[in-house]
């Protein structure tokens, strides 16, 4: 696709709401225990996970709802549907996908980017993952990529020495719930050594009123292994909430590189509360890459624990906050290992009211000697009704750390817009391509596509930024 | 006994205090039960009292010990503008004939109800530091055992500063002291403020509370300057609060020195258009104090401006955490604010946390802040040894090089020279001994 014709793309592409009058199965609204078990009876989990189910719905239970962040008032745990199931499996073959699950994916273009770049995709519509496929000459070098379903049947081993461990149940509330419902996400273990060059890729989308979407993703890059998984996700507009509440574990082994993108492009009535962490261990690199465009409330922090000598870890974060929205976004580093360095750099757009709030913690444990660690956090106000707010949490133990942290905030510069203008550029395109510039260290790491994709989605966010 | 609401009362009717003033002591006390310890959700993980009980210290004893009323009138051979107060009592008290003939006031809060009740009757009601927003503040007006007042009328400069010494002694005492400083219109001046201890039984501790309210007049200025430097058994509690009209300024300076614990709260508040504040903090944290200073600027009014620099060195197992908050308010259109907060760690076990927070609302504005923590460099040692200079004396070269930018903006000379005195001597002698005539600001 030319630059030109994606850019003239007009955003209600994701806009649309299939039927769900043919969903094989729909839980009934609300919470409580038999829901629980029937998610669990419904996948034909084994006790252990039933009971793991069981345990952390009681603990989200007594959890009280977090008193920072966004305001959380308005998510009613009884309005939601918890389990919605679209088909019966995944399929892994485009053809075999029910016909309008399948049609929708084509609108978004999955299908598309599967066959240009991507070394494999899952699809997840609604509480199941509904398509998966992974190239073959992946599949023989031993690298799984499944839906959690699968996983556990195939290589119940495996998950179930790492699941939960990064992220227990007790971690907070809404990993608590997910733990309890999860369904659908991504289970990915990469052998050591292998280098999977192509990028792997799910789609989360919620089509229907007041669901929930509760994923679970576990990725394993073993020793001295290579992979970068790409998350995206959309849901149409409704006018109460839908909650989305992921929990993402990575651990990167012994030298491993483990990269992991996410643009989240939820519809603005969607709560999108996720508990994203990684450990790495020895030498390992870790990147989180993590645009946030969509939803109503966003609370998401991104953590990396340097476990290992050696180990680096990087987010680079991005949010845009439009009216009504809020971002709470940020980025976490735990150092707890000698010479592991760390680097954050936020920036956020804020415009017609949009709230963007940058929640970092940057803490450096005993032991943990000649740590480097930089942040940098900008944002970028677009009007006067916008507000961002940073809070930048430093914690130092060690003397032999060396750590900065910089964080600005302005608002474009009449002069800059005026150099612009004088160069012939209109004074929206000067608008445009400044906010572009400010947030290149961004979408200088995503693959072109994606540079694109992001760049698209921002203009059409910026449009009538100027009145 | 452990105070209540009942010292509060006590205390008041010892200071034979009138109705309205009793009213609020209860209501602070009443705050002061129920308050947690630490309001904003930002900082309830960072903030710990263990070990501390404010309960268990004593701020009665002082002011049944004196008969507040007389001891306050008297004035003694001491020359220059100031007060000095020694366990709760004033000792030493003095101001130059003619700034009385111009209509300054400076001196106690009860003498200053009784002069002039339409000036610091309203200041009292008004209550800017809100005692039901900070425990500790609701502690200090619940139980203060010693206030002062500072007036100094429209349109006057006064060039010599003010003075106020406290020297802590008794154990288990608490020093709870409250200072008030109205600046008309027009009118500048220069407020020093020191703490000393000098404890007769140096294994318990005391409890030094202490408020400080700015309140500052259209186009006044005034310079706060503050040397804390009691011994390392004080529990240091202090709430400042500037409040700052039209065009007028203020500049804080502190210097942390010495208290076992101390926490600390400055709040700049920018009320008119075009005022602005500035702070210079420096700390010096040896053995196993621990400090946790808290400074926040809210800009309300338009085209105003404020700075924060916070410098600190950490030894031992020393502690330090900086919470700085910078707040732009939706009318504050072309304000412009910075926060920095800068710590350079000794040892292993020194340990240094910040939270550097902005809260924007509104865009025509400028904002940053800057952190860092770091350590001695090894290099920079080595390099000033190799042209002679001896371990020692490099590595306190490098410190005084590191508190450099906060030092070198502290506007009043002696202060500057006073507090590089002192970290000085800290450096040498690990001890906080009562000062020699030349550390004394003079």
């Amino acid at each position: 696709m030319a630059i030109r014709e994606i850019l003239s793309d007009d955003s209600s592409k994701y806009d649309f709401k299939d039927s769900t009058d043919t969903y094989v199965y729909r839980g009934k609204k609300g919470l409580s225990i038999e829901i629980v078990e029937e998610i669990s009876r419904r996948k034909n989990e084994p006790e252990w996970l039933t009971k793991f189910r069981l345990q952390s719905y009681a603990h989200f239970l007594k959890r009280p709802m977090p008193n920072w962040g966004g305001n959380l008032s308005r998510v009613d745990f009884d309005e939601i549907y918890y389990y919605a199931k679209p088909s019966d499996k995944a399929e892994k073959t485009w053809e075999e996908v029910p016909e309008n699950i399948r049609n929708t994916f084509d609108r978004l273009g999955i299908p598309e980017a599967e066959k240009k770049f991507l070394a494999g995709v899952g699809a997840q519509y609604e509480s199941e993952v509904v398509y998966h496929s992974l190239a073959k000459d992946l599949e023989e070098k031993g690298v799984l990529f499944l839906d959690p379903d699968t996983a556990l049947r195939e290589h119940p081993d495996i998950f179930r020495k790492y699941f939960a461990t990064i992220i227990p149940p007790e971690d907070n509330k809404f990993a608590a719930l997910n733990s309890a419902v999860f369904s659908g996400g991504s289970f990915i273990y990469v052998p050591k050594g292998v280098k999977v060059e192509m990028p792997l890729q799910a789609y989360f989308r919620i089509n229907a009123q007041n669901i929930g979407q509760f994923e679970r993703t576990l990725i394993i890059a073993d020793e001295g292994s290579e992979v970068h998984y790409i998350e995206g996700c959309t849901a149409p507009v409704y006018s109460s909430e839908s909650l989305h509440s992921a929990v993402v574990e990575l651990i990167a082994m012994k030298g491993a590189h483990l990269r992991y993108t996410t643009i989240q492009n939820w519809s603005k009535d969607v709560y999108n509360l996720v508990t994203k962490r990684a450990y790495a261990y020895e030498n390992a690199n870790v990147e989180w890459i993590d645009a946030n465009i969509g939803s109503s409330l966003t609370m998401k922090y991104p953590s990396i624990y340097l476990l290992g000598r050696g180990a680096k870890a990087e987010t680079i974060s991005v949010a845009y906050a439009g009216r009504g929205q809020h971002q709470d976004a940020g980025a976490k580093m735990v150092h707890l290992a000698p010479d592991t360095t760390s680097r954050i750099t936020s920036k956020s757009v804020s415009k017609d009211g949009g709230r963007t709030s940058y929640r970092g913690q940057l803490h450096v444990g005993k032991g943990a000697s000649n740590v480097k660690s930089y942040v940098r956090c900008d944002a970028l106000l677009l009007d006067e009704e916008s507000k961002t707010d940073t809070y930048p949490y430093i914690e130092v133990g060690e003397d032999s750390a060396t750590i900065t942290h910089e964080a600005t905030v302005g608002k474009i510069g009449e002069d800059q817009i005026f150099y612009l203008m004088s160069r012939g550029l209109t004074e929206v395109d000067a608008f445009n391509m400044i906010v572009m510039g400010f947030l290149e260290p961004f979408t200088k790491e995503l693959p072109m596509v994606y540079a694109v994709e992001m760049n698209r989605l921002l203009q059409l966010e910026m449009e009538g930024a100027i009145g | 006994m452990p105070v209540s609401i009942a010292t509060a009362r006590e205390i008041s009717r010892l200071c034979d205090e009138p109705s309205w003033l009793l009213e609020s002591r209860v209501q602070a006390s009443d705050l002061f039960d129920k308050l947690p310890i630490e309001k904003s959700s930002l900082y309830t993980r960072q903030t710990d009292l263990r070990g501390i009980n404010l309960l268990d210290f004593d701020p009665l004893g002082i002011v049944s010990e004196r008969s507040f009323k007389a001891e306050s009138e008297s004035t003694t051979t001491a020359s220059g503008n100031c007060i000095t107060i020694l366990a709760g009592k004033v000792t030493e008290q003095h101001l130059s004939q003619q700034l009385v003939n111009n209509g300054v006031f400076f001196g106690d809060l009860y003498s200053s109800l009784a002069q002039q009740p339409n000036l610091i009757k309203p200041v009292l009601v008004d209550k800017a530091i809100a005692p039901d927003d900070d425990k500790f503040a609701a502690y200090n007006q619940a139980f203060y055992n010693s206030a002062l007042v500072l007036h100094v009328p429209k349109g006057l400069v006064v060039n010599d500063p003010f003075r106020i010494r406290y020297f802590m002694d008794d154990s288990e005492k608490a020093v709870v002291s409250r200072i008030f400083v109205v600046a008309e219109p027009e009118s500048q001046m220069t407020l020093l403020l020191e703490e000393y201890s000098k404890s007769s039984t140096p294994a318990s501790n005391s409890l030094y509370s202490n408020s400080v309210e700015l309140h500052v007049g259209e186009g006044a200025r005034i310079w706060f300057q503050e040397l804390q430097n009691t011994d390392e058994r004080t529990i240091v509690l202090t709430n400042r609060k500037c409040r700052c009209r039209r065009d007028s300024h203020v500049s804080w300076t502190i210097g942390y020195m010495g208290g076992a614990y101390t926490k600390s709260r400055i709040d700049s508040d920018l009320l008119g258009e075009g005022s602005t504040s500035e702070e210079m903090e420096v700390v010096f944290g040896t053995r196993e104090q621990k400090f946790d200073l808290n400074s926040n600027v809210t800009h309300v009014a338009p085209h105003t401006k404020s700075e924060i620099i916070s410098r600190g060195v950490l030894r031992d197992t020393a502690r330090t955490i900086f919470k700085g908050m910078l707040r732009i308010g939706k009318d504050a259109r072309g304000a412009d604010s910075f926060l920095a907060e800068h710590a350079m760690l000794l040892n292993p076990q020194a340990r240094a946390d910040s939270i550097p927070a902005l809260e924007i609302a509104t865009n025509e504005v400028k904002a940053s802040h800057s952190a860092s923590v770091a350590q001695i460099e090894e290099e920079q040692i080595f390099y000033l040894m190799s042209r002679g200079i001896p371990e020692n004396e490099a590595e306190k070269l490098i410190i005084l090089a590191f508190l450099e930018p906060a030092v070198r903006r502290i506007p009043v000379e002696e202060v500057k020279t006073a507090l590089v005195d002192l970290v000085e001597k800290k450096w040498t002698s690990n001890t906080n001994s009562l000062p020699e005539e030349n550390t004394r600001m003079k």
